[in-house]
């Protein structure tokens, strides 16, 4: 249910990955709050935004030297703009939600947004799927908000919302001390089971490799809040005819997956800092932004 | 369960009541300096010139303790395990793999999580080093960044059996190396005098250091090795020779710089070990009684320590033990592919 976890994924989360979290543990100097020290002290003076330094898109990493070193902007190819829109569609389903709009006009918002003069792509198919989503967060929401208000019949109206829909979507927050942009835009935090959590739509490849985003925020968040995140989940949001189809990883935020991170940041930094050129991959993947500018 | 290590003239392990002691002789008198219940002892390590007796042999054996005698030099001069436990099936297959593309892969995994390994210890020091020594930290940077060019051409060798593609994987192993050593030597004192590594017989102090570490990880690798069930001589990587463990040498190549390497780099980077405690003798360099305890004592630590693997937290010498396991069950077709132990930092 998007960011809502269904019974049995909260049964994983409680029974088994909390525990196991807690017995494996992880290494002090892998906390974003150890930033200021090696490893997770950047090595350049380089920011990154959080896309550039997860995506593996390009197997060379040239998608970085093309973007922060050569300056040029992607093209927006169909499932770029899909990605986008549904991601703007969920975070402003949720704002809706918690101002207990649960029946929010999506026509009049989508209207507004004018997506079809600033991005590409095949827009009556998005925004066929933008409605299903919109609709689907909306409703389950309301059914949230409602059962908790039979159950809580003290609770202020303000505090039902704020712990039936425990989200801060399109959370801002500042990466600059692990070397990522200022302005990074976290898609999900739960606040009340402190996971961190990123939506994919339309994801075909390696799903593990995904872990990857979540963890760069986890360390950004606690590099700020000095707080412990150790759960993350990927939210995967596909689209078959008529149909929504959601989809959840939830893991430990471990010490491999933070190191990986690491060692990413600091690849993809290097590339930028020394402007080199890493190559043109032996195949390029067929959806990259920079497909045309590599084929030229 | 504790490590028993005896080290010295004059001492000798033997059973009393049941129990694991060390004796030792002072002028006219003997006594008992350790006492044990043999289940509560993990390893016994013999270094110098202790004793053991049969009946402590067969006690330990009976336990399921194995014994590893070192000698000064850092070399492993015998083992005495307790009959192995796996089935000839794993032996069979291990044989059978060194013709087939499987024996390949494993040469070939080996050599890449020690690569990486090594480009991991580079990056590690390179960043420590960052504010403090930034053209050393360049140079580590630029050496990793060598290893992992390296490391490409590995990944371009096709999987086929081991005499198909050994050659090919050691040179490549062997530049990696090159640039690994070359790259630690900038970082060490002058009065170390290290310039290489030499191998076997060790001429500086250095190299003592880490034969003397990496005979400790020899023996740890043989008895995870020899639990899985597996010919300890008939490896993958190194070529056949009499004597020679090659299986044991192929699954220490993982382990050599996050055990060996990192504790021998920190005893030095901080002075714990200084030059005067070496000596040459018939010219090999040989470490005093000091460095040598020290040595033993920091890396049987380190084998304790626990590390964090994605799922689990684990001993060192357990993940040891998995590994070895892991290699078994890929040869017995249990598993479909290897991936070998390497760590990012």
């Amino acid at each position: 249910m998007v960011y809502f976890l269904d019974e049995l994924e909260s049964k994983n989360l409680l029974k088994s990955l909390r525990p196991k979290a807690r017995q494996v543990g992880v290494t002090e100097e892998l906390r974003g709050w150890n930033w200021d020290t090696s490893p997770l002290k950047p090595y350049h003076d380089v920011s990154l935004p959080m896309y550039l330094i997860c995506a593996g898109y390009c197997p060379t990493s040239r998608d970085v030297y093309l973007s922060k070193v050569k300056g040029m902007k992607g093209e927006y190819t169909h499932p770029v703009t899909m990605g986008v829109i549904i991601h703007d569609t969920v975070g402003q389903a949720f704002r809706e939600a918690k101002l207990k709009k649960f029946d929010a006009d999506f026509s009049s918002w989508y209207e507004s947004m004018d997506y079809e003069k600033r991005l590409s792509g095949n827009f009556e198919e998005i925004r066929r799927c933008a409605k299903m989503v919109w609709n689907f967060i909306l409703s389950a929401a309301k059914a949230r908000f409602e059962s908790c208000l039979v159950t809580q019949p003290y609770g202020s109206p303000e505090e039902l919302i704020l712990t039936t829909i425990p989200f801060l979507v399109e959370h801002r927050i500042s990466g600059r001390l692990l070397g990522t942009s200022g302005m990074l835009s976290v898609d999900c935090f739960d606040y009340m089971r402190n996971i961190i959590f990123d939506l994919k739509v339309g994801f075909k490849g390696d799903r593990y490799r995904c872990r990857i985003y979540p963890t760069g925020y986890a360390l950004v968040f606690e590099s700020v809040y000095e707080v412990p995140v150790d759960i993350g989940c990927n939210v995967f949001i596909n689209f078959k005819g008529e149909r929504m189809i959601v989809e959840k990883d939830l893991f430990h935020i471990n010490d491999d997956l933070r190191s990986w991170w690491i060692e990413e940041r600091d690849n993809k930094a290097e590339i930028v800092y020394e402007e080199k050129d890493p190559g043109i991959p032996p195949s390029c993947p067929d959806d990259c932004i920079y497909r045309s500018v590599c084929g030229e | 369960m504790s490590r028993l290590v005896v080290d010295g003239w004059g001492k000798t392990i033997a059973v009393e009541n049941e129990q694991i002691v060390v004796k030792e002789r002072e002028a006219n008198e003997t006594k008992i300096v350790y006492r044990s219940i043999p289940s509560e002892i993990e390893q016994v390590i013999v270094t110098g010139s202790g004793s053991i007796t049969t009946r402590a042999i067969e006690l330990l054996a009976e336990n399921g303790v194995d014994v590893v005698f070192i000698d000064w030099k850092g070399q492993v001069r015998a083992r005495i395990s307790p009959p192995i436990m796996r089935t000839v099936n794993t032996r069979r297959e291990q044989y059978r793999a060194f013709d087939e593309p499987k024996g390949g892969a494993l040469a070939k995994e080996f050599v890449r999580c020690k690569m990486r390994n090594q480009m991991s210890l580079l990056g590690t020091m390179a960043k420590t080093r960052r504010d403090s020594q930034p053209a050393k930290a360049q140079a580590l940077s630029e050496g990793r960044h060598g290893i992992e060019l390296w490391l490409e051409k590995l990944d371009e060798i096709r999987t086929a059996s081991c005499n198909e593609i050994r050659d090919a994987i050691m040179g490549i192993e062997g530049n990696a190396s090159a640039i690994y050593w070359d790259s630690i030597s900038q970082l060490i004192d002058e009065s170390f005098q290290f310039r290489n590594r030499s191998g076997r017989y060790a001429t500086d102090p250095v190299n003592a250091l880490l034969n003397y570490g990496y005979a400790v990880l020899e023996g740890e690798c043989w008895k995870a090795i020899h639990y899985a069930g597996l010919d300890p001589y008939g490896g993958f990587l190194h070529v056949d020779r009499p004597g020679r463990a090659s299986m044991v040498l192929d699954l220490m190549e993982m382990f050599r710089q996050q055990l060996v390497d990192k504790v021998v780099f920190e005893l030095i980077f901080h002075k714990r070990v200084e030059p005067k405690e070496f000596e040459m003798e018939n010219g090999v360099c040989k470490m005093q009684e000091g460095a040598r305890k020290l040595l033993l004592t920091e890396i049987l630590s380190k084998m304790e320590d626990h590390i964090r693997l994605p799922e689990k937290r684990m001993k060192w010498s357990d993940v040891i033990q998995r590994e070895a396991v892991s290699v078994a069950k890929f040869l017995r077709g249990e598993t479909t592919s290897y991936r070998g132990f390497w760590m990012r930092w």
